[in-house]
């Protein structure tokens, strides 16, 4: 039998700063053999994968980006937990490697610096040296393997140039004994590490507890003031270390060597000093095409009027591209829910089939073209770099408000869905920013109130257009929606900076990455995952909910008690109608009779059903909103998820047969079905739908806290039940209000 | 009611749909999958996006 070796596994973290290539470089390393996870009370992923390469195994672990190790929140501290060693979930790493931008070095040694401190074996990659040479930037590689202690590769990950030598040289590194730990700051700071390192140790010894503290988190400890570190390494010890640790700080004050602006000004210094004949770059910077496009996207007014134009233009395709596509997939579920009311017998499965599950889950499906345009455009978006510029421009607006850029980005993420947008707030470091960040974020409109508005207003709101032939009331309609959930997410959080949550903000700093074409496959594949989660969502909650939803409106379903009111009108048109020759001039009549009969029945139907009994007990409650007892259960039933009441208005009105199906109005027979809908018991017949109802109701999901597992969320993020409570509160009478006032107003100009 | 073989099986139907449904808001207050729904991987996006803890440059 051959004796087969396993390979010797190696761990290797990648980390460096955002936007220097290193989820290409990772990529470019392990391929397909990627695994994506989550780090236990992080909002980042774990990503590893693995490399063979000469009789050894490599595991990476892909971490975040970052500019520090100086960690100030949570998914911060991550990565410098990884590459210490203290996570359970993570094996201790073996050997860094510190990715690098060719055209910034200066910035990005700061992070090696830091790196170079915990005495791992350590490689530095310099990538994007293609963009430094855009720039005008050249850099000696050679000057500096000279100036640092590590060995330095040049690589171009994304063309996959210098892999090989990078793989070589993780072959050396990883023989190679770890260098002595390097560290920039002058003796007298250092003398202060090594006191508190020997009072930490002694403390530990005499508490019964194992491991010593590492020397570079004491550095870090007694640099970062005031941080999640300090509270996690003092909790449980003496109060000692935390008198000693202000000491040090104070005699460090008076040394001239304050903390924590002392690290900026020697690692600076040390990095000048490391690139001393590394770096030779023009005096006058070179603009880039970027600086040009910049000019204008991030100026103060014109970025503004590009934002909100292409915002325009976005929401215009979404509403007007998947047309065809709509009525297509709107045209097979129409002949599937027919095919079956031909072959299976009337009974309740069949109605179970054709009105609760095609009927409700074909609703949804239908918007499946809306919802990859709209993704296809986010994902290009970002893509490109523009995002980024997106969330500069808001901080402008947003600084006013007393929030920073910073919570854009959440918010920003907030339009596909909350959730994310909710946990993406793990990176705001200030307390009261953050948690305003995840009240207001469910007021960003996701994509689950696509499905409605795009019912909505393709149903009432006319087609005409506005300025020239692209821009129609439709587009300006669902835009407006879109921008209600921003306005009323801004004055949410005024309110609340100013009154619950009142606080400074602190400054915002942010990098505007280069743009660049977007990436078909990056794109095509967001789309693709996208479109996937909501046929998935279509075929699991939204037709477990349009099953429970027939349920409440078909049973009882007692025909003896529901149809003996109507039999003897019934039987008697049925008689007449059998007995008329079909060109008789009363045929037409006869069968009008019948027909509005069957109506009423089915009305009846609906009226002595689980759904229609509740109904009476809400409709006082929504009647000012102009919503009838339906528009009120439907709204109720989407509680756990908002895109279900597409789903439920479709089993309604499916099964409500006393609409007028014949009406003209609407393109498809949901539509009509809507169209033709009338308030219960009223004579003459009185339309439920028109614009002012359709407008409250799509006021209504704009505003409202419909999202059962958003509200879980928060609290989970704040570790409370008042918080979620808060926000269904807050969220529910805005949407309410906002509703009414809509209805209210919509009618008196409308009359 | 009339317990044909459709309503029966309609029933049946509902009752698996009820089952669904409670089970999944469950998952949604546990959180099950480290912080998310458990609706999608939204939360956990997609592999090829790097990921950004950091967005302030400046050193504290």
């Amino acid at each position: 039998m051959a004796d087969r070796t396993e390979p010797v596994v190696s761990t290797v973290a990648l980390i460096g700063n955002p936007n220097t290539g290193k989820s290409t470089l990772f990529s470019a390393l392990v391929g397909i053999y990627q695994h994506v996870g989550n780090y236990p009370g992080a909002t980042v992923e774990k990503k590893t994968g693995r490399m063979d390469y000469a009789d050894r195994r490599y595991e990476f672990i892909d971490l975040p980006g970052l500019y520090s190790l100086a960690a100030r929140s949570r998914d911060e501290m991550v990565a410098a937990d990884v590459l210490l060693g203290r996570r359970e979930d993570c094996e201790p790493v073996d050997a860094v490697v510190c990715i690098v931008d060719a055209a910034n070095l200066r910035r990005n040694l700061y992070l090696v610096s830091q790196v170079l401190e915990l005495g791992l074996p350590t490689l530095v990659a310099v990538n994007m040296l293609d963009v430094a040479e855009k720039h005008d930037v050249a850099v000696d590689l050679e000057r500096l393997r000279q100036q640092l202690p590590v060995p330095v590769v040049g690589i171009q990950a994304n063309r996959r140039i210098g892999i090989d030598d990078l793989k070589a040289a993780f072959a050396e590194l990883i023989e190679q004994p770890p260098h002595q730990p390097e560290t920039p700051f002058p003796e007298a700071f250092e003398k202060e590490v090594t006191r508190l390192e020997s009072l930490l140790g002694e403390q530990a010894g005499q508490a019964g507890q194992a491991g010593q503290v590492p020397r570079s988190l004491v550095r870090r400890l007694l640099l970062d003031r005031g941080s999640l570190l300090q509270r996690s390494l003092l909790e449980g010890r003496s109060t000692t270390i935390a008198a000693e640790l202000e000491a040090a700080r104070d005699r460090l004050t008076a040394a001239d060597l304050p903390v924590p602006e002392v690290e900026t000004k020697v690692r600076y210094a040390w990095a000048r000093r490391v690139l001393d004949g590394v770096v030779t770059q023009p005096d006058r910077y070179k603009r880039t095409t970027t600086d040009r496009i910049d000019r204008v996207l991030t100026h103060r007014v014109w970025g503004l009027i590009v934002f909100f134009l292409l915002m325009g233009f976005v929401f215009q395709t979404v509403f007007t591209g998947g047309s065809h596509l709509m009525d297509l997939i709107g045209a097979v579920f129409q002949a599937l829910g027919g095919l079956v009311e031909t072959q299976m017998a009337e009974g309740a499965l069949r109605s179970l089939l054709v009105d609760g599950v095609i009927g409700g889950v074909g609703g949804v499906v239908t918007f499946l073209p809306q919802i990859l345009i709209l993704f296809l455009f986010i994902a290009l978006l970002e893509d490109c770099g523009y995002m980024a510029r997106a969330a500069y421009l808001m901080d402008k607006l947003m600084s006013r408000v007393g929030l920073s850029g910073k919570s854009f980005i959440p918010m920003l993420s907030s339009f596909a869905c909350a959730i994310p947008g909710i946990m993406a707030a793990r990176v705001i470091e200030n307390e009261r920013d953050r948690l305003t960040t995840i009240l207001v974020a469910p007021l960003m409109t996701c994509s689950a109130r696509l499905p409605i508005f795009s019912l909505l207003i393709a149903a009432f709101i006319p087609a005409q257009t506005v300025c020239g032939r692209f821009v129609t009331l439709q587009g300006i309609t669902l835009l407006s929606l879109y921008l209600l959930g921003i306005v009323s997410a801004v004055g949410v959080a005024l309110l609340l900076k100013k009154t619950l949550l009142r606080g400074a903000t602190p400054p915002f700093v942010m990098e505007l990455p280069s743009y660049k074409w977007p990436s078909p496959r990056t794109v095509l594949h967001r789309v693709g995952q996208r479109g996937w989660i909501f046929l998935r969502t279509a075929g699991t909650l939204i037709l477990a909910v349009s099953i429970l939803v027939w349920a409440a409106i078909y049973f009882p379903h007692n025909s003896q008690v529901v149809e003996a009111p109507f039999r003897a009108r019934q039987q008697a048109s049925e008689t007449e109608l059998a007995r008329l020759d079909p060109d008789d001039t009363r045929h037409a009549e006869v069968s009008e009779e019948l027909a509005q009969i069957n109506r009423e029945i089915a009305g009846a139907y609906q009226r002595q059903s689980i759904l229609g009994q509740m109904g009476r007990v809400i409709e006082p409650a929504v009647k000012p909103l102009g919503w009838d007892w339906r528009i009120g259960c439907a709204v109720i039933a989407s509680l756990p998820a908002r895109e279900v009441v597409v789903a439920t208005l479709g089993v309604i009105y499916n099964l409500g047969e006393d609409v007028d199906a014949e009406s003209e109005e609407g393109r498809t027979k949901f539509h009509r079905r809507l169209n033709g809908a009338t308030w219960d018991g009223s004579d003459p017949p009185r339309k439920v739908f028109n614009v002012p109802v359709a407008l409250s109701i799509m006021v209504f999901f704009a505003l409202c806290a419909q999202c059962f597992a958003t509200l879980a969320v928060i609290r989970r993020e704040t570790n409370s039940w008042r918080w979620p409570a808060f926000t269904f509160a807050y969220m529910t009478t805005l949407a309410y209000l906002g509703a009414l006032a809509t209805y209210q107003i919509g009618i008196r100009i409308g009359g | 009611m009339n317990l044909d073989w459709q309503t029966v099986t309609a029933l049946a139907l509902i009752a698996v749909a009820t089952v669904y449904v409670i089970r999944r808001g469950r998952r949604a207050l546990s959180g099950k999958r480290s912080g998310s729904c458990g609706t999608c991987s939204q939360c956990a996006t997609s592999s090829d996006r790097e990921q950004i803890v950091s967005i302030d440059p400046s050193p504290k």
